[in-house]
């Protein structure tokens, strides 16, 4: 009983048989032992034309080690590798392209003329679903003057872009650009930023730019301590929480015991610390985190649209038909009982499926009601029926005046409906 | 009745799970041969009790066997990193479908590297018993 499944199927691919916790430990101790002999190839020379095998192994293996692992080989062979990363994507489409190869790239790719190339051109691509991925990449590099006077202007483009991940890393890469520019390239404001709404972005470009050296707001950090919101049962306040603490145990070189899954109450102690070492090192009046819950409202339900390629968007809904828009649910609007009533009839007979359609990266998730099974779509392959209903939630919330989020909820729906 | 076939073995053994959580597994900068925080480590063969989000190992549509439980529900913000995934395998023969929004999965956890073809495939491994 105690040997693990999933280890028994390693177990089986590497010709391990063991059946108990001590043979399976034993295993682990025999593969750590002969793997270290068997590593990696990573700097043998290797013909262009082989780096097409590692592609396919870092997009198709059935293992998602074993992808990471071909991922970093292909990266860290810089250019070399990248035709066969180009040859891939013509051949299989660039969706089939995973996250980890891009972001290995980003990471090990280097500063080849091909690679940034790659780089750019998934950056610069709004239908590519790691293209915030590829913007990071040329945001880091861009501490190198050349590049940064080179990306700059991508940058620009983009530090308003509707995906959340999208500015982050291109507000990243403009500062990085203009820190690493010359006095006299230097035209700071000549880029006119937006107000960030989006919590999750202002947390993580905080981060980032203390990561790498750059002014930031340490109020961005400190009043993500307190951050407990959730969405439709996704603790997302939490994770926001993490990293903020992350970050500002790196700047202030303790975390206080902040503990991201602790409740406000019991890291109040640590977030008294880490508020002193912070007021202490920046000498700024910085105000006490509080605690920032979800609204005293009970949702029935909601839809997530999540998208790396339009932004995202998020509506839930209460029992008497006020809907309320955002991650933190900052606006509202009442929708007429009679519209809501239909509404809330017509769902009861709609089913939702767990999952429709292969999500690679965007999706839809909606819950009609309070209770009932959430169901997560990927793009195009809403089913119809759900699509006319949620039409109709656009209808009504159109005629209680709010046109502005039914005219968005229209227009990322076009992304999911079954074609 | 395929919620309590999952719980059988758990009601059996009558174990309490203990719960921990992400922000314990992957509050630690991991690489491969460093040696984990001790908290970590006396998770080794425990049965848990944790929430998280379920993500299919390839992209597919249908009912799974395995699968990663991970931390973050987009994937938006990096793939995750090897203490960030608690890979999952559910009984031989059982079989269910991929979860929207966040699970809780109780079973016994596996800590330690696991390696397949010299790479780490998996620091943390668990017999999923039972997804709620």
């Amino acid at each position: 009983m105690a040997l693990s499944r999933v280890f028994h199927r390693t177990a089986k691919v590497s010709h391990f048989g063991y059946q108990t916790t001590h043979g399976m430990k034993l295993a682990r101790l025999l593969t750590a032992l002969t793997c270290t002999s068997a590593i990696v190839f990573a700097h043998e020379p290797q013909e262009p034309a082989q780096w097409g095998a590692d592609v396919v192994r870092a997009c198709t293996s059935q293992r998602f080690g074993l992808r990471l692992a071909a991922s970093k080989k292909v990266a860290q062979a810089g250019d070399a590798a990248v035709p066969a990363v180009r040859e891939f994507a013509a051949t299989h489409g660039k969706d089939a392209l995973p996250a980890a190869m891009v972001e290995a790239i980003v990471d090990l790719g280097g500063n080849g003329e091909a690679v940034l190339a790659l780089l750019t051109d998934w950056a610069s691509d709004r239908d590519f679903y790691w293209r915030a991925q590829a913007m990071k990449g040329l945001a880091v590099r861009s501490k190198e003057p050349l590049l940064g006077a080179r990306f700059r202007q991508l940058f620009a483009a983009h530090e308003q872009d509707a995906a959340w991940l999208m500015r982050v890393y291109a507000q990243l890469g403009f500062a990085l650009a203009e820190k690493s520019a010359t006095a006299a390239e230097a035209t700071p404001g000549d880029v006119v930023r937006a107000k960030e709404l989006d919590p999750r972005a202002s947390t993580k470009l905080a981060a980032l730019r203390s990561q790498h050296g750059l002014p930031f707001a340490p109020a961005h950090l400190m009043d993500a301590l307190g951050d407990e919101r959730t969405f439709l049962g996704d603790p997302w306040g939490r994770r926001r929480a993490q990293e903020a603490c992350t970050a500002l145990q790196n700047w202030l070189g303790a975390d206080g015991g902040y503990r991201s899954d602790a409740s406000f109450a019991e890291n109040r102690a640590a977030i008294d610390q880490l508020l002193k070492l912070a007021r202490s090192k920046t000498n700024l009046a910085l105000l006490a985190p509080v605690q920032i819950k979800d609204p005293e409202v009970t949702f029935t339900g909601g839809i997530e649209l999540l998208s790396c390629r339009n932004g995202d968007l998020f509506i839930r809904w209460t029992k008497d038909g006020t809907i309320f828009a955002g991650l933190d649910a900052a606006t509202s609007t009442a929708l007429s009982q009679s519209a809501w009533q239909t509404l809330s009839q017509t769902a009861t007979s709609l089913r939702v499926e767990p999952q429709s359609g292969v999500v690679i990266c965007d999706k839809l998730r909606l819950q009609l009601c309070k209770d009932a099974l959430h169901g997560v779509t990927a793009p195009a392959a809403l089913a119809p029926t759900l699509a006319d209903w949620l039409k109709q939630v656009a209808a009504r919330i159109e005629e209680a005046e709010n046109p502005a989020l039914a005219s968005a909820l229209i227009d990322r729906l076009q992304q999911f409906v079954l074609r | 009745m395929k919620l309590a076939l999952l719980l059988l073995p758990l009601l059996l053994l009558g174990e309490e799970p203990k719960k921990t959580s992400f922000a314990v597994l992957s509050g630690f900068t991991w690489s491969i041969g460093v040696t984990l925080p001790k908290e970590v480590q006396l998770l080794d063969d425990v049965t848990v009790d944790i929430s998280g989000f379920m993500m299919r190992e390839i992209p597919g549509s249908g009912p799974v066997n395995t699968f990663l439980l991970i931390n973050d529900a987009c994937g938006c913000n990096g793939t995750p990193k090897m203490n960030e995934i608690v890979f999952c395998a559910l009984a031989e023969g059982v079989t269910m479908d991929v979860k929207p929004g966040i699970v809780h999965v109780i079973g016994k956890l596996f800590v330690g590297e696991q390696k397949e073809d010299g790479e780490v495939i998996a620091l943390y491994s668990m017999d999923a018993d039972s997804v709620q």
